[in-house]
């Protein structure tokens, strides 16, 4: 892998992101603010108190993460396998110096900044109901949206690698996206759910940075940070490799 | 030193072979492309071409056999032989959300080049393909002639020692064709080496040194067009349809002239090297339709692999 030629790949997105910055605002935003004020405001006034915080505060950490796992996703699904399949972005790119490892990068790097963006905006967004903390954590949590961002997009890849079409992602999202979401403890307390599920939420990924996300807004995790940021990090490079395993598969023939 | 150098080829190719599974793409050929040289290989669909052109250029990995560009080896040393190599892909790959000029610089940015340089690089190439003034066009809003331009200029901003264009002009109508073809002898003028591949006989006759005949993944013959046309087909061709009751007679008139000929559907090809005495013999059996003509390398090919529709890729 070439950092280089990876970067090339990123700037190719970021030139194409920059041109429809106001749709991914509005793309990464806006059903993660408007699920953070209807609910927190809404099914606030029904749940008073979760863990010692008013339920709107206990929602804001784990929206961070969960939109950053849902910008990445998107962007290394239906964006990346337009350009790898579709549009034959991938096979311009491969006319030249760039490698198979250097696009799977600079998608996955692309990937992990279209998450820290969408984090930033959350935060920004949450600054303005008084949820964001502000202060060197603040940092760390735009890095934890990133580190999501990263492994929720080399999933994503692995699965564009393989899926013959646009309509084989509605596999992806509903059968592995929306019960991650679901379990990953941002709505409600993993213990609540029946002992099967709650082991299930514990083993996914999301669990993971939303628990590490509530230590950096300054609440309980459900498990110790160092485990979480270690089962992420083991991961994050399996996924890294199975994505590029399986992208040379499909495209190197 | 130079003298040697200049001597050696650009490319050699040595019992390179691509198999697709089952399916042998590329049985086992030979060839060297010589610096400043425009080779091409000619083949119907499904004859190995592409998948030639798709291992030279490292994007796809040799089955067998080895491939070599300027002493590299592919397979080893790819990332140093895509530096080398420009490429104008069959198949559109421009970048649509990107402007004219945008494609050029993102492109450039894959090269290494910095923004600025790949900018410089880019307005020049604009202009030698005049599309200096479309630069800040949306590639959606070019005609496919202006596509395919941009895709040469794109395949030349590195610079290329080997340029490599895959059917250049498919698809593209007579006056496109040839702009394109103009500018590609120009670059021919200026030293640029060439692989073409094309299944149109002309744009080989006009375009390439020599060319390279291809068939279901082997090379059938190799050289300059008009010298294989020469040697393997005789001076003219001869067009016949005989019509219904003349069929009997202008058998009759062909089996006793004894050239070559070939039937394709309601046409009789007959390869003369007395094409007067054959049309006045022909004429005699009141054809619905007759003619002559120089043999091209249309025929040549044709000869070599058959007139049966291919099918397939």
């Amino acid at each position: 892998m070439s950092p280089r030629a990876a970067l090339a790949v990123w700037r190719r997105n970021y030139a194409v992101f920059r041109r429809n910055l106001w749709a991914s605002v509005v793309g990464a935003i806006g059903e993660p603010v408007l699920t953070l004020l209807i609910m927190g405001y809404g099914l606030g006034t029904l749940v008073p108190q979760v863990n010692g915080v008013r339920y709107i505060e206990y929602l804001a950490p784990g929206l961070v993460v969960v939109s950053a796992m849902y910008a990445a996703a998107f962007e290394l699904t239906f964006g990346a396998y337009t350009r790898m399949v579709v549009a034959r972005s991938w096979s311009a790119a491969l006319a030249t110096p760039v490698m198979i490892g250097d696009l799977v990068m600079g998608e996955l790097f692309w990937g992990a900044t279209k998450a820290l963006f969408t984090s930033a905006a959350m935060l920004v967004a949450m600054a303005f109901v008084g949820l964001a903390p502000l202060g060197p954590e603040t940092l760390a949590i735009l890095a934890l949206g990133a580190f999501t961002g990263f492994i929720f997009g080399a999933a994503a890849l692995a699965f564009s690698a393989v899926t013959p079409g646009y309509e084989f992602f509605n596999y992806f999202f509903v059968l592995f996206l929306t019960p991650v979401y679901f379990l990953s403890g941002v709505f409600f307390p993993v213990e609540a759910l029946p002992q099967p599920l709650e082991a299930l939420a514990y083993a996914t990924p999301a669990t993971w940075a939303v628990s590490l996300t509530r230590e950096m807004f300054g609440q309980a995790g459900m498990m110790p940070p160092a485990l979480a940021l270690g089962l992420m990090t083991a991961l994050a490079a399996a996924l890294a490799w199975l994505a590029t395993a399986l992208s040379r598969r499909r495209i190197v023939v | 030193m130079s003298a040697v150098s200049a001597a050696a080829p650009l490319v050699t190719a040595r019992g390179l072979v691509k198999r697709y599974g089952a399916l042998t793409a590329v049985a086992g050929i030979d060839f060297d492309l010589m610096p400043g040289e425009c080779f091409g290989f000619l083949g119907p669909n499904g004859a190995g071409k592409s998948s030639v052109i798709r291992m030279t250029q490292c994007v796809s990995p040799v089955t067998a056999g080895a491939i070599t560009v300027d002493g590299l080896t592919v397979g080893v040393d790819d990332r140093r032989i895509k530096a080398l190599v420009g490429v104008c892909p069959q198949e559109d790959s421009l970048d649509e959300d990107l402007t004219v000029i945008e494609n050029l610089r993102v492109y450039g940015g894959y090269f290494g080049y910095s923004r600025r340089e790949a900018q410089r690089r880019g307005e020049g190439l604009l202009e030698f393909f005049h599309l200096a003034d479309r630069r800040g066009a949306n590639v959606r809003a070019l005609s496919g002639g202006m596509r395919r331009r941009l895709h040469i200029a794109r395949a030349l901003i590195n610079e290329p020692r080997l340029l490599i264009l895959d059917e250049p002009t498919t698809g593209l109508d007579p006056q496109a064709r040839h702009v394109i073809w103009q500018r590609i002898r120009e670059l021919k003028g200026r030293g640029v080496t060439a692989l073409i591949t094309t299944h149109y006989m002309e744009e080989a006759e006009r375009l390439c040194d020599r060319v390279a005949l291809m068939d279901q993944g082997r090379i059938l013959l190799t050289g300059a067009p008009g010298e294989l046309v020469r040697a393997h087909v005789s001076g003219e061709v001869i067009e016949l349809i005989p019509g219904g009751d003349g069929a009997a007679r202008a058998a009759r008139a062909m089996a006793e002239l004894g050239d070559t000929v070939e039937e394709a559907g309601d046409t009789f090809f007959i390869y003369t090297a007395d094409p007067a005495r054959a049309m006045r013999r022909l004429g005699d059996a009141n054809p619905e339709s007759l003619s002559r003509r120089r043999a091209t390398l249309e025929d040549l090919f044709l000869r070599m692999t058959g007139r049966a529709l291919r099918e397939g890729s």
